[in-house]
């Protein structure tokens, strides 16, 4: 049963953030590190500025594919999200990262917490983030390519002197 | 007398050591550096974790680290000093930053700090120190391309360097042969034509 304050408490936080999002402009800036031969693992690193903004979110919060993310502040409009995944389990793609603001986050932790579906909660903005997959180094050794190349070479010049002299 | 005095001072002491650490957030704070190798020009990924064990949540957490000097170090993505708001109690959050060394050679990573307000009504901000990576070595691009490079231009360099040795051999017997065969063709020509 939904009570009256309830009621008024989703509207309440809706309003907030629909001003949130009608005022604000928010730009992602992002990286993820793809070299597998050099770091162990993959970060994805999600540089937020919030811009005219009157009265920009004190915390911001993300969600990335079920995961909840605390966003750090990094100066006035400033904001980073990262996270890190292992560079087997990492998928090849755009990674949707969905911010919210306090409210949003309140009713989010609640969903998840009954198990409800997430989808009806509005992020304040919402942005890709590609990860284009891991470089594990080359695919077959360039030594080993070298000597089947030689041995490829030697097998026609034997195969020839043989027919030659028969 | 003298020794229940001492007794109810002690007493007095170790309950308030129990009430100040049951009420107050404790952070621990680890920082990683997550790299098989350190490169020079390459990325160097630093993963700060921190973590309340205390039964308060932390306000107005400030993470610093100093500890990567501009003149040797570029940061590619991520914030260096940064600020959470709140860690809840039994809460952890993770931060990452991406540098990359401008030189190459020995490294002592160093720890970060991190300054917060362990209550709700502390006046005095706490430090906390993160744990330390401690010393690396940063090797050279050149070095590292020396090692880990599929070298192809140096293959092919070589495959052009032997070219001669196969290729010199078999053209002068394809000359020959062909000069034989066109002796051979003309000679068959007469005696036909006889």
């Amino acid at each position: 049963m939904i009570g009256p304050c309830h009621c008024a408490v989703v509207a309440l936080s809706l309003y907030a953030m629909v001003s949130a999002a009608a005022g604000c402009k928010y730009s992602v800036d992002s990286y993820t590190t793809t070299d597998a031969m050099i770091v162990t693992e993959a970060a994805f690193i999600a540089q937020v500025s919030v811009a005219e903004c009157e009265d920009p979110p004190s915390n911001l919060y993300a969600e990335v594919e079920g995961k909840l993310v605390v966003a750090a502040n990094a100066g006035p409009n400033k904001y980073q999200v990262s996270w890190l995944d292992d560079f087997k389990k990492a998928r090849r793609g755009d990674y949707n990262v969905k911010l919210y603001d306090e409210a949003g986050y309140g009713q989010l932790r609640k969903l998840l917490r009954d198990g409800e579906s997430i989808s009806g909660v509005t992020p304040v903005h919402s942005a890709y983030v590609r990860y284009s997959g891991a470089y594990r180094g080359v695919w077959v050794n360039s030594e080993f390519l070298a000597a089947i190349v030689s041995l490829v070479v030697l097998y026609f010049a034997y195969t020839f002197k043989s027919k030659i002299v028969s | 007398m003298y020794s229940l005095k001492s007794f109810i001072i002690v007493a007095l002491v170790c309950t308030s050591l129990t009430v100040s650490s049951l009420d107050t957030a404790r952070l621990l704070v680890s920082k990683q550096v997550l790299n098989k190798l350190l490169v020079q020009d390459s990325d160097i990924l630093v993963k700060y974790t921190i973590y309340n064990v205390g039964s308060v949540p932390a306000t107005n957490v400030i993470l610093q680290d100093s500890g990567f000097p501009a003149e040797a170090f570029a940061t590619v993505k991520g914030n260096l000093n940064i600020r959470f708001n709140r860690i809840p109690s039994g809460a952890n959050v993770t931060h990452a930053v991406v540098i990359k060394p401008l030189t190459y050679g020995r490294f002592n990573f160093s720890a970060a700090v991190v300054q917060y307000k362990s209550s709700e009504n502390a006046e005095e901000p706490q430090f906390a120190i993160s744990s330390e990576p401690g010393e690396g070595y940063i090797i050279s691009y050149a070095e590292y391309d020396k090692k880990f490079s599929p070298h192809l231009l140096d293959w092919f360099a070589f495959a052009v360097m032997s070219l001669p040795a196969v290729v010199a051999p078999f053209m002068l017997w394809w000359v020959s042969k062909s000069k034989y065969e066109l002796i051979l063709k003309q000679k068959r020509e007469k005696v036909s034509k006889d």
